[in-house]
């Protein structure tokens, strides 16, 4: 009955889609990585060049300075948004259950288009007429323009994501408090804890899950970080926000350096299916413990 | 269940009446909190709503103007006068034909990943979501190229096929969890009564997950509307996403704010209905089906 042929052609459709739109493509790009182009040269013309690219990259401290912005920016955002979060979602579960008809609102940020959020975050900190920007300059925080200064534009995008993505942390980790089970609260009471024993003794290890999925997504996202900052600085000032995906943008898409910019894609998904792995991991236990 | 009672606890009840009157004002406090977090969310989006019924004067004035009397003119100006009418319907034109395509593509495989033991399963399952996962840059340039070759740059085909590279690995994931939530015995019986595989995954399971499939294609739908990369790269003027075309409007100079926010005004409301739709499944989809919120 469920022979190998018959389950073919359930998954036959999906799978030729799969690979004309995901797989070609993605071997494409690996077989790029090992070639030059160039349309400034005639001479560069796609000829095999070994892994001349990867020994480049290696050797390039835009493509390590990259990197760092990546974890500069990631590092603050997901400590911030998983406190805020946290606090957020000890208010929604803990004393208004019936909040959850403002969930929906709540989420708008996380889900609007991220390009109007990246507008929201150039009016908004607009030094001349910006709600936000007028204050910061009137309370002298930051000299002119907050996106033009490389010291404020990486906090400023900071501050954005973490606009749109604390009401995220905050659903799920709302979700958790919600499921919690009862039996361990009896028993923190019955041994006489207080509630900050409680809460960090019971509470914390049993929302852990949650925080684990929430912050692992978060980390993937911040390798995919890229409308926000186009519309805010397209990088700049100089290179003080172009994080992995951006730069790889600017040799693709700019330079258009496809042997170069395949070598960069390359190496930004080894990172990817790193952290990709934890995640499924992640989501696999959970799914095995409901 | 009580999460009250887990989270501000605990009540003796020596001073349960003091505790109670405590507990009243602590309720209210938080409804106060919460009241001032969902304004605190929705106040930036509101604020350059505004904008795009302002005049350029009301906007760039050094003195935030809060009460005015609202004008129509830029979206008459952008929308109409400028036609950008048209990006809107390009959205739609490629959210909704990617979204379909994967979900009938996408939906019986899901079931099939659900029930059938697919050899390598679990390996296939993390390249979807490797793939899911990975920045539209990795797969933007060679798309570009092998597009630019089969002639389909500038077509809603580019759009469309390249929106399908996130839809399809969400929708496949997101439905096996809706899946493994029906038992096989339901399989079972209805094969018992004489269905073939098909017939069961048609009349006897498809029924039970509708509202999963309104979800992830509503879900899809918002994740296609907001896409940015592929729908500049890979389209022309006249099929260019609207999302994609919000940011060349940005100038260093000479920016004409009340159209670009009237614009994304428009761009962000069929969002807003979308989450509303979605209510009670915004968690699950979010989180990869891991949390039936």
């Amino acid at each position: 009955m469920s022979s190998r042929r018959y389950i073919l052609w359930w998954v036959l459709p999906a799978a030729i889609l799969f690979l004309v739109i995901i797989l070609i493509p993605f071997v494409t790009a690996l077989t790029f990585s090992f070639r030059s182009f160039s349309f400034t040269s005639s001479v560069s013309t796609g000829q095999y060049i070994g892994v001349d690219n990867y020994r480049k990259l290696v050797f390039d401290n835009d493509f390590y300075n990259s990197f760092r912005v990546t974890f500069l920016y990631l590092v603050p955002a997901i400590v911030l948004q998983g406190i805020l979060g946290l606090g957020m979602a000890l208010l929604i579960a803990g004393a208004v259950r019936r909040a959850r008809v403002l969930i929906p609102i709540m989420l708008l940020p996380t889900l609007l288009t991220p390009v109007v959020i990246g507008l929201i975050g150039v009016l908004t900190l607009n030094p001349d007429f910006g709600v936000i920007g007028q204050l910061l300059k009137k309370w002298g925080l930051v000299q002119g323009s907050v996106l033009g200064n490389a010291s404020t534009a990486l906090p400023a995008i900071i501050a954005v994501d973490t606009y749109q993505w604390t009401p995220f942390i905050a659903v799920i980790l709302t979700a958790g408090l919600l499921a919690l089970p009862k039996e361990p609260y009896e028993a923190a009471q019955v041994d006489g804890a207080n509630p900050i024993q409680t809460f960090f003794r019971v509470t914390m290890p049993l929302l852990w899950p949650y925080f684990i999925v929430a912050l692992l997504i978060r980390v993937i996202d911040a390798f995919r970080i890229f409308d926000i900052i186009w519309v805010m600085t397209r990088g700049g000032p100089g290179t003080a926000t172009e994080t992995v995906a951006v730069y790889a943008y600017r040799h693709t898409f700019r330079y258009w350096d496809f042997g170069y910019g395949s070598a960069l894609i390359m190496v930004i998904f080894v990172f990817i299916s790193i952290l990709v792995e934890y995640l499924y991991k992640a989501l696999q236990r959970w799914q095995a413990a409901q | 269940m009580s999460v009250e009672a887990q989270t501000f606890r605990p009540i003796s009840p020596a001073n349960k009446a003091s505790a109670l009157s405590s507990r009243r004002l602590l309720t209210y406090v938080s409804y106060l909190l919460t009241a001032l977090l969902v304004v605190l969310f929705l106040f930036p989006w509101l604020w350059v709503l505004s904008l795009g019924f302002k005049t350029r004067a009301e906007i760039m004035s050094p003195n935030i103007v809060w009460f005015w009397t609202p004008t129509l003119n830029n979206y008459i100006e952008v929308l109409i006068n400028k036609g950008y009418w048209r990006l809107i319907i390009n959205s739609l034109i490629v959210a909704v034909s990617a979204v379909a395509l994967c979900i009938v593509i996408g939906v019986p495989t899901a079931y099939a990943f659900s029930r059938f033991p697919i050899p390598g399963k679990e390996s296939w399952f993390y390249m979807i979501l490797t793939f899911r996962m990975a920045p539209a840059v990795v797969l933007a340039l060679p798309l570009y190229v092998l597009f630019a070759r089969a002639k389909l740059l500038g077509t809603f085909g580019a759009p469309i096929l390249a929106h399908c590279t996130f839809t399809l690995p969400f929708v496949i994931w997101l439905m096996r969890s809706f899946f493994d939530d029906i038992p096989k015995e339901i399989d079972a019986a209805a094969m018992t009564d004489g269905y073939s595989r098909w017939e069961t995954f048609l009349y006897a399971i498809l029924p039970l997950v509708k509202s999963g499939i309104v979800a992830v294609a509503l879900f899809s739908i918002i994740f296609s509307w907001n896409e940015f990369l592929y729908g500049l790269i890979l389209t022309s003027d006249a099929t260019r996403p609207v999302a994609s075309q919000i940011p060349s409007l940005i100038r260093p100079h000479g920016t004409l704010w009340g159209e670009v926010c009237a614009l994304a005004t428009t761009a962000s409301l069929p969002v807003a209905f979308l989450i509303f739709a979605l209510q009670r499944q915004l968690v699950r989809g979010l989180s990869f089906g891991a949390i039936k919120g």
